[in-house]
């Protein structure tokens, strides 16, 4: 048994049990954020995307243990950010959002991307989206999505 | 359950090693997938647990006069930052896995996990990275071809961790880079390439060849590579059926769910003629 502190979504919050827990099955089961989606669960489809420290990671591969002490940001609380209003306005526009399974890991991977590189190339892009899968939209949509997020945001990031 | 801990210190998980034998948990990327059963089960891992990825102590890269100095818990993302990294690990380290991968992943993970097919092992192997192997109560510095002794085995002994990873500063003339898979993201190496050589007064003077996934261990060939040192560019090209029949005899490719045996052969072949091409 271990005691784990970290911030979620902007709050201080504790978990005790055992460290060796999938931080995907600790946000949807213990905290109820049920945004993040459990796809493939070997890091391969990024359904599961949160933010870690602001940088995206797959939270089917993260143990809880390894949060201790960090920040951990999930789809709900980016939506209280402007920047996300920005995302999904983009995302809206460019038609970028079928079924919807994989989106809220989608806008994880745009808000990393952007955090780091707020005017990224289009191969800057594909870079940061590479690791997310989406089985309707072809990923143009989201390509266009995820550039006009970066010009209507301009200055967020 | 297992003992699980989170360690505080290099010293606390130096001292615990000495008491018996744990998985050294770094990002973990691997090990979850390799351990886990079904969602929402916790990871039941077979041997008592030491977390390490948040040693702050093990996160930096440092520069010496002759040699580069990679904290073993530095991520791959990381090292992406530092001009220092040499260009043939960046090379490699862009093409592994994601970037959300990448930002938990690290190198010593990879070396420890020592998959034939780990990508960030045959830039390694090239640029002769030594492996520093500590314990409570010595370090060992292993060359990297030393480190690995078979098919995911390591020369690892149960009370030591890979603390840190050096490189010695070369200057190449050229070096060159390949990894072929099935997705450009999220995949698993067919075979992976990385080659480097220089060049003084028209003759060659370094030649460096490491391929991946085409044996237990990555290929790496000293024997091969004194035979084209001091030879001209003229003479090696001239050399080069002859080099590549040399490696083909070293390589083990296997059939798997990636590709077989007539694949992998055919694109080592393809790919140390292209190195061998870029020579100039």
């Amino acid at each position: 048994m271990s005691k784990i502190t970290f911030i979620l979504n902007g709050k201080t919050v504790s978990v005790e049990g055992n460290p060796g827990v999938r931080l995907l099955d600790v946000l949807r089961n213990e905290f109820k954020l049920t945004g993040i989606k459990e796809g493939c669960g070997e890091g391969e489809c990024g359904a599961c995307a949160v933010l870690l420290d602001h940088k995206i990671v797959n939270s089917c591969s993260v143990v809880l243990a390894n949060v201790d002490g960090h920040e951990i940001t999930t789809i709900e609380g980016l939506k209280e950010t402007s920047r996300y209003q920005v995302i999904r306005d983009s995302f809206g526009h460019a038609g970028a959002v079928q079924c919807g399974f994989c989106t809220p890991g989608m806008v994880i991977a745009t808000e990393s991307l952007l955090y780091d590189n707020p005017t990224p190339t289009e191969e800057d892009i594909k870079i940061g989206m590479s690791g997310n899968l989406c089985r309707c939209t072809g990923y143009q949509s989201i390509i266009e999505a995820v550039k006009k997020a970066s010009e209507d945001g301009d200055g967020l990031w | 359950m297992v003992e699980q801990i989170i360690v505080k210190s290099v010293e606390e998980a130096l001292s615990r090693l000495s008491e018996r034998k744990y998985i050294i948990y770094a990002g973990g990327t691997d090990l979850i997938v390799q351990n886990r059963t079904v969602s929402e089960a916790p990871i039941p891992f077979k041997n008592p647990v030491l977390y390490c990825a948040n040693l702050k102590e093990l996160k930096y890269v440092k520069e010496g006069d002759d040699y580069l100095y990679i904290g073993a818990m530095t991520t791959l993302s990381e090292l992406l930052t530092y001009e220092s990294v040499p260009k043939l690990l960046k090379e490699a380290i862009e093409q592994m896995a994601s970037p959300a991968i990448r930002n938990i992943a690290t190198l010593a993970g990879n070396l420890g996990n020592a998959s034939p097919a780990g990508d960030s092992l045959v830039p390694l192997y090239t640029l002769n990275a030594l492996i520093k192997c500590q314990s409570v109560k010595a370090s060992r510095l292993i060359p990297i071809q030393d480190f690995f002794v078979g098919l995911k085995k390591t020369a690892l002994t149960d009370s030591e961790m890979i603390t840190e990873i050096i490189i010695p500063k070369n200057r190449f003339k050229s070096t060159m880079y390949r990894k072929v898979g099935t997705r450009k993201a999220d995949a698993l190496s067919k075979v992976s390439f990385a080659g480097a050589y220089s060049i003084v007064h028209d003759k060659i003077c370094d030649f460096r060849i490491s391929i991946g996934a085409v044996n237990v261990t990555v290929v790496r060939r000293f024997d091969i590579e004194a035979k084209l040192i001091g030879k001209t560019i003229e003479q090696a090209q001239k050399m080069k059926n002859q080099i590549i029949s040399l490696y083909l005899s070293s390589i083990k490719p296997i059939n798997d769910q990636r590709s077989n045996i007539e694949y992998r052969t055919q694109v080592t072949k393809n790919l140390i003629s292209a190195f061998m091409d870029t020579l100039d």
